[in-house]
């Protein structure tokens, strides 16, 4: 099997060194340059087409980056794919199932395939859920597919998980229970997800930092308190002292509202506390990161 | 309506490309088959009754120019090329049909967007219609194409009659590529649009068509095409089709229903004297040996009428089977287009 | 190991079904036409070379021999009998091109490729594990089938036993597996280009006409012609494999002039009493003779055809482990 890769950086997850991947004429990802911390939630937004799921399926050995190069756990998939695979847990878009297999012939495929998959595991996170585990596969909720994916990922004992859009097909209940599991096996395994989502009030609920992608490009990637604190939304042109302009996007009232990214103070200097004072909702940070994403004018990146 | 046929060609763009491929494929191939044998430029004099007669030099004697000439003809007749295209002949109908027919409904459903589908179009009536319509309209020029390619094949395998008077191969080549392809395209969508998988579609299809393919000829012989066989002395071989023995013996036009054994012991020609060898201790094979042998005429023996479709009538079988098939065919399309609109669209 | 197997036969249960019921459905047929030829009875005396003789004369008496001959071409010649005795000719590819098509292509077409693979510890084991399932399945039942052709094809020569004729040899015994086993290994590598399982199916087949079409006269040139002995003019071994023309031979020495200059210096002309000549051909001429291997070589012809085609088959699945490497899972 070959030496063990250990991690190369020992407090990251994930590392994209910049990352590229074109499509043809599309340009998916564009010098991506990322850093999940190690045992950090991180959720991963951004509009149709700005290359998140990209970037899970490049991590998933599954597309084959045109430049630059990434880490899972220290491991570079495309290099040491079995063992870049072996700290992963994937959840896809659409999770798919076997026609005529049951719940449990799933967790037995599961466990047929990974060596080290805790079945019981998996099997204790349907069972609590409510699933039978000798229901039909196909016959099952898209919320109990979803969750089923989670299971088999969680199964997997992965320090790493990739979730790329699962709440995207689910009702409120079935989002919040989700997310209920999802941050249970998080915090009692110490591991690391990556979940990608555009429903802001999941974010909030469930993730410490957010990564925001726009045409391909790493718009911003912060803690969400950071995030809070160094924007402002105003419904008038002028920027507020030394911020620059992120996108303006439709209010709920129909007027133009602009998000600003402040320079951020020093801590202790003249205003520090003030900005600190006052803070911007998470849904409007990324709305306007939405509306920049899709080419509005007004965005430098640093 | 030709951005719907552009559109569901695109759809099955995979479907489309094989049938060009298939279709242009087989028929260049057919025509090349067609030139190397008409290259050979078989002697007509040599033709007995239109056909190149087989020659296996025994050496009992010099092969004549016929006989050198027929040795090369079915060198190539006999030819791994010649047999793997007449062998594709056989099949490719079944396998365009099979190959569009299988995906068109029961893909959608397999990929989840038939729900798409079917609440946009409003009437499944209709949506599935305009894909057959796309499909046909593509499927049938170039099955007719491949047909006729088969045509000129089958005409410079038997030089000295047309292809459309006679029977060699016939199910297998013209028009009838275009209707068992319709057949088994319009078969296999029903068999799709019932199980909604493309994959037990494909092989129950694959299964079926072997079955009536191989059937079909002996089934025709047996049923519909006996009221239109007529009385003739077929020979093995000639531009006629087959049909059928009668039962009942004939002897001199008249019925007879004796023992044929005992017929036979009792009009055996006595047997020869032989001739006695000269001084050599050779016995000439001349004819005076048998010169004292008893002259014999019984006539022919007892037999039966055999009945058969002159090749004059080669239209009339083509259109009576291609109007079966084609009925078979509609029949099949109407159970698709009856289903779709009852199943669900997962 | 046995869990593995089992899901992936659970995984694809309509093939699974499909590769059971082709050979328990041709066994159980092969092995009722055998029963029907055989109790004809024809009489061993009437043999010709262990075959049954076709006769046709309508102006002759039909002798016993004759009568018996008719019963057991009747039912030789009935369509359920064709059906029968060329399966093998369709139906070990369709075997092994349904479950191949969907060991991968399927996978891929129904979106379960990613779970798969991104649990799998790596997709080659996967691939291989899949391989065996498929294989466990495959060999018994083609097995069965192809040993009741064999029945089938002693029937078919009483006096001649099947492992002593080359005829059909490639379409019974254990052809059959192999067949089913190239199948699979091809069309899952080309299901793995592919991505699809309905079009792998129909490209497969294709292909397969093409290999069964070419499959013999390529092993007779090359791996079974070092076992082939000349065989002079009228010397026939019964159910011998002839793979090549020897070229002619004249009086058991290789002939290479001209017939017509040949027949023209040896014919012999007697004068006539009446005036002129009468002219007679030689008795016997240079004739045909051939290349080819005795009945009781079967097992060496079929452990070197085997052997052919397995590194074929050994080919064809190093192709699909090295695609479904590099392949995206969707």
């Amino acid at each position: 099997m070959g030496a063990d890769v250990g991690a190369s950086n020992s407090t990251a997850a994930l590392v994209a060194h910049g990352l590229s991947k074109r499509y043809r004429r599309k340009l998916a990802l564009d010098q991506v340059d990322l850093t999940v911390p190690a045992g950090s939630v991180t959720a991963l937004v951004g509009p149709n087409g700005a290359g998140k799921t990209t970037l899970s399926r490049v991590c998933m050995a599954f597309e084959r980056p045109n430049a630059g190069s990434v880490e899972v756990d220290g491991v570079d998939p495309w290099k040491h794919r079995s063992q870049a695979l072996r700290r992963v847990g994937y959840v896809p878009q659409s999770p798919a199932v076997y026609r005529g297999m049951s719940v449990s012939d799933h967790v037995a495929m599961a466990r047929s395939l990974h060596s080290g998959f805790d079945s019981e595991y998996a099997r204790r996170r349907i069972g609590q859920l409510g699933i039978p585990l000798d229901q039909r596969a196909d016959t099952l909720s898209g919320g109990q597919a979803a969750q089923l994916g989670l299971a088999i990922a969680l199964g997997t004992r992965a320090q790493v998980l990739l979730l790329d859009e699962p709440l995207a097909n689910l009702d409120p209940l079935a989002r919040r229970e989700f997310i209920q599991v999802l941050l249970d096996a998080v915090r009692a395994e110490g591991s690391t997800a990556l979940l990608s989502s555009h429903i802001v009030t999941d974010v909030e609920d469930a993730c410490d930092r957010l990564v925001i992608l726009g045409g391909g490009k790493v718009l911003l990637d912060c803690l969400l308190e950071e995030a809070r604190q160094t924007h402002r939304l105003t419904d008038s042109d002028s920027p507020p002292p030394g911020a620059t302009a992120v996108g303006s996007f439709l209010g709920r009232k129909g007027g133009k509202l602009t998000l600003w990214r402040l320079a951020v103070p020093e801590v202790g200097a003249e205003g520090a506390a003030d900005v600190a004072a006052e803070t911007t909702s998470l849904e409007d940070v990324v709305l306007g990161y939405l509306a920049a994403g899709r080419g509005t004018a007004g965005l430098q990146l640093n | 309506m030709f951005a719907r046929i552009q559109l569901t060609l695109r759809q099955h763009r995979l479907e489309t490309i094989a049938l060009f491929v298939l279709c242009g494929g087989l028929a260049l191939a057919g025509v090349i088959e067609a030139w190397r044998l008409n290259s050979l430029n078989f002697p007509h004099s040599c033709l007995q009754d239109g056909r190149v007669v087989q020659y296996w030099y025994d050496g009992s004697s010099a092969p004549t120019a016929c006989q050198l000439a027929s040795k090369k003809f079915y060198d190539l007749v006999w030819s791994p090329d010649m047999s793997i295209v007449a062998m594709f002949e056989q099949i490719l109908p079944f396998i365009v049909g099979i190959g569009f027919g299988a995906p068109l409904v029961a893909r959608e459903i397999e990929t989840g967007t038939a729900p798409l589908s079917w609440a946009l179009a409003g009437s499944r009536f209709s949506w599935l219609l305009g894909k057959i319509v796309a499909v046909v309209v593509v499927m049938v020029p170039l099955l007719l194409v491949a047909g006729l390619a088969a045509d000129v094949r089958e005409g410079a395998l038997v030089p000295g009659i047309d292809p459309h008077a006679m029977f060699d191969s016939y199910a297998a080549r013209g028009v009838f590529f275009v209707f068992w392809g319709l057949a088994a395209f319009l078969g296999t969508l029903a068999l799709g649009t019932i199980f909604g998988r493309t994959m037990p579609a494909v092989m129950v299809a694959l299964i079926v068509c072997v079955f009536v393919r191989g059937l079909w000829e002996p089934a025709w012989t047996h049923t519909i095409l006996r009221p239109f066989a007529v009385e003739a002395d077929y020979q093995w071989g000639s531009a006629d089709l087959f049909v059928y023995n009668s039962d009942q013996l004939y002897l001199d036009g008249k019925p007879w229903n004796g023992d044929l054994n005992q017929w036979f012991n009792e009009h055996q020609p006595a047997p020869p004297v032989m001739a006695t060898p000269d001084a050599s201790g050779m016995v000439p094979s001349s004819s005076a040996a048998v010169s004292n042998a008893q002259p014999v005429d019984f006539g022919p023996p007892p037999q039966p009428i055999t009945y058969v479709i002159h090749g004059a009538d080669y239209w009339l079988v083509t259109r009576l089977e291609c109007a079966v098939l084609l009925a078979g065919s509609l029949f099949c399309g109407a159970i698709a287009l009856f289903w779709v609109g009852r199943r669900k669209p997962y | 190991m046995f869990e593995r197997v089992w899901l992936t036969w659970k995984q694809h249960r309509f093939e699974t079904g499909l590769v059971v019921a082709i050979g328990l459905i041709t066994a159980v047929a092969a092995l009722i036409e055998a029963w029907r030829l055989n109790s004809v009875g024809f009489p061993s005396s009437c043999l010709s070379d262990g075959r049954v003789p076709y006769w046709y004369d309508p102006a002759q008496a039909v002798t016993a021999c004759q009568a018996a001959g008719q019963r057991f071409h009747d039912i030789h010649n009935e369509f359920d009998f064709g059906l029968v005795a060329e399966a093998g000719q369709l139906l070990p590819f369709l075997a092994g091109l349904a479950l191949g098509a969907q060991l991968v292509a399927g996978e891929i077409d129904g979106g379960t490729a990613p779970f798969a693979w991104t649990l799998a510890d790596s997709r080659w084991k996967w691939l291989l594990w899949k391989l065996v399932a498929a294989v466990l399945l495959l060999v018994p039942f083609m097995l069965i089938a192809g040993m009741a052709e064999d029945v089938l094809q002693g029937a078919v020569n009483p006096g001649l036993s099947a492992y002593a004729s080359f005829e059909n040899y490639t379409a019974r015994g254990i052809f059959w597996v192999l067949w089913g086993v190239a199948a699979l290994c091809g069309t899952v590598a080309l299901g793995t280009i592919i991505g699809r399982a309905s079009p792998t199916v129909l490209v497969a087949l294709v292909i397969c006409i093409f290999a069964r079409g070419t499959l013999e006269p390529a092993l007779n040139a090359t791996v079974l012609r070092p076992l082939a002995v000349l065989e002079l003019p009228r010397i026939h071994t019964p159910g011998e494999l002839v793979v090549s023309s020897g070229g002619l031979y004249l009086d058991g020495q290789p002939f290479s002039g001209d017939l017509q200059t040949w027949y023209q210096d040896n014919e012999t002309c007697t004068a006539l009493a009446g005036g002129g000549t009468e002219c007679h051909s030689p008795e016997q001429g240079p004739e045909d003779s051939s290349y080819a291997i005795p009945g009781n070589q079967y097992w060496p012809v079929v452990a070197r055809g085997a052997a052919a085609m397995l590194a074929g088959t050994a080919v064809l699945a190093a192709l699909g482990f090295f695609l479904v490497g590099r392949r995206r899972p969707y």
